[in-house]
């Protein structure tokens, strides 16, 4: 017995829930946003961190790719990136307490944190 | 007649693979629409008839194939880690699905693969990147409920003929 090729009550039903679903997963970011400190930046097992309260640009170098994090009036994008996918790019500017930008190919993940606590520029 | 029919069936798995093979590398042509990141799922297409014309089993068998081949194509090691994962999760949901419908149709069931390809994938980025992916599931979720349905559309757009192991 093949499904049916009309759509029926359930799917309705079901695309309604998966869409729910997705909205509840969205919650969580939005309540209780706070206003970042510092930018942590990871890649392949270091770790970097720069304030959000100096604006600048600094190159990147992580796995096999180049990316460019600029900050900006306390907020941090990935303005460049020779990765495949860019989704890094696309994903835009970080700027609350917990946001991150994540590129894959080059194991790179930009994390925005609250504190204010290391001194610019560290490397650990 | 026995012989006939297997041979039927291999030619028409090994057809499949590069049906899958062809959709996916079309599909990494297209500029990413509203979800970035998230790609159709056109592959599942072929997936979904290979596995209602045969079994589940000949679909994971072409599933493993088109990411093998796309591999050794493109060599990628994160996508193949990325895509094995992806495809086992929502083969496993094809075949929960092809033995209990839920009344649900191809949309419903291709909402279903998609999401559980999604979560698949996002189980392979926590893997390899940590917890900080894990903001990014709702973006999967709602791509899988709009995508999902619209590959689930294609699907049934295509005859019961080729369905029912009839061409």
């Amino acid at each position: 017995m093949l499904p049916s090729k009309k759509i029926t009550k359930r799917d309705i039903l079901l695309i309604f829930c998966v869409i729910i679903l997705g909205v509840l997963l969205l919650l969580p970011k939005n309540i209780g946003k706070k206003s970042g400190e510092r930018v942590i930046v990871s890649c392949d097992g270091t770790e970097m961190s720069y304030s959000l309260k100096n604006d600048g640009e600094y190159s990147i170098v992580s796995g096999e790719y180049h990316y460019v994090l600029r900050v900006e009036n306390g907020e941090a994008a990935v303005t460049y990136s020779d990765c495949p996918d860019k989704v890094c790019v696309r994903s835009g500017k970080i700027s609350h307490s917990g946001e991150s930008i994540v590129c894959i190919p080059g194991h790179l993940v930009v994390t925005v944190s609250g504190t204010d606590e290391s001194s610019d520029g560290t490397v650990g | 007649m026995r012989t006939d029919a297997k041979t039927k069936r291999l030619a028409f798995d090994a057809a499949f693979v590069c049906l899958a093979l062809a959709l996916s590398y079309l599909e990494s042509f297209l500029p990413p629409f509203v979800f970035p990141g998230a790609k159709l799922g056109l592959t599942n297409i072929a997936l979904t008839v290979c596995a209602y014309r045969y079994f589940v089993t000949d679909a994971a068998a072409v599933s493993f194939c088109r990411i093998l081949i796309s591999f050794l194509l493109f060599g990628n090691v994160t996508s193949l880690l990325f895509s094995l994962f992806g495809s086992a999760l929502s083969l496993l949901t094809l075949a929960v699905l092809k033995k209990h419908n839920l009344g649900l149709s191809f949309i419903g069931i291709s909402v279903l693969c998609a999401l559980s390809h999604n979560a698949g994938q996002l189980a392979a980025a926590y893997i390899t990147a940590g917890g900080a992916v894990l903001s990014y599931a709702s973006v999967l979720v709602f791509a899988s409920a709009v995508f999902g349905a619209l590959c689930g559309f294609l699907i049934t757009l295509i005859p019961d003929k080729i369905f029912k192991n009839e061409v």
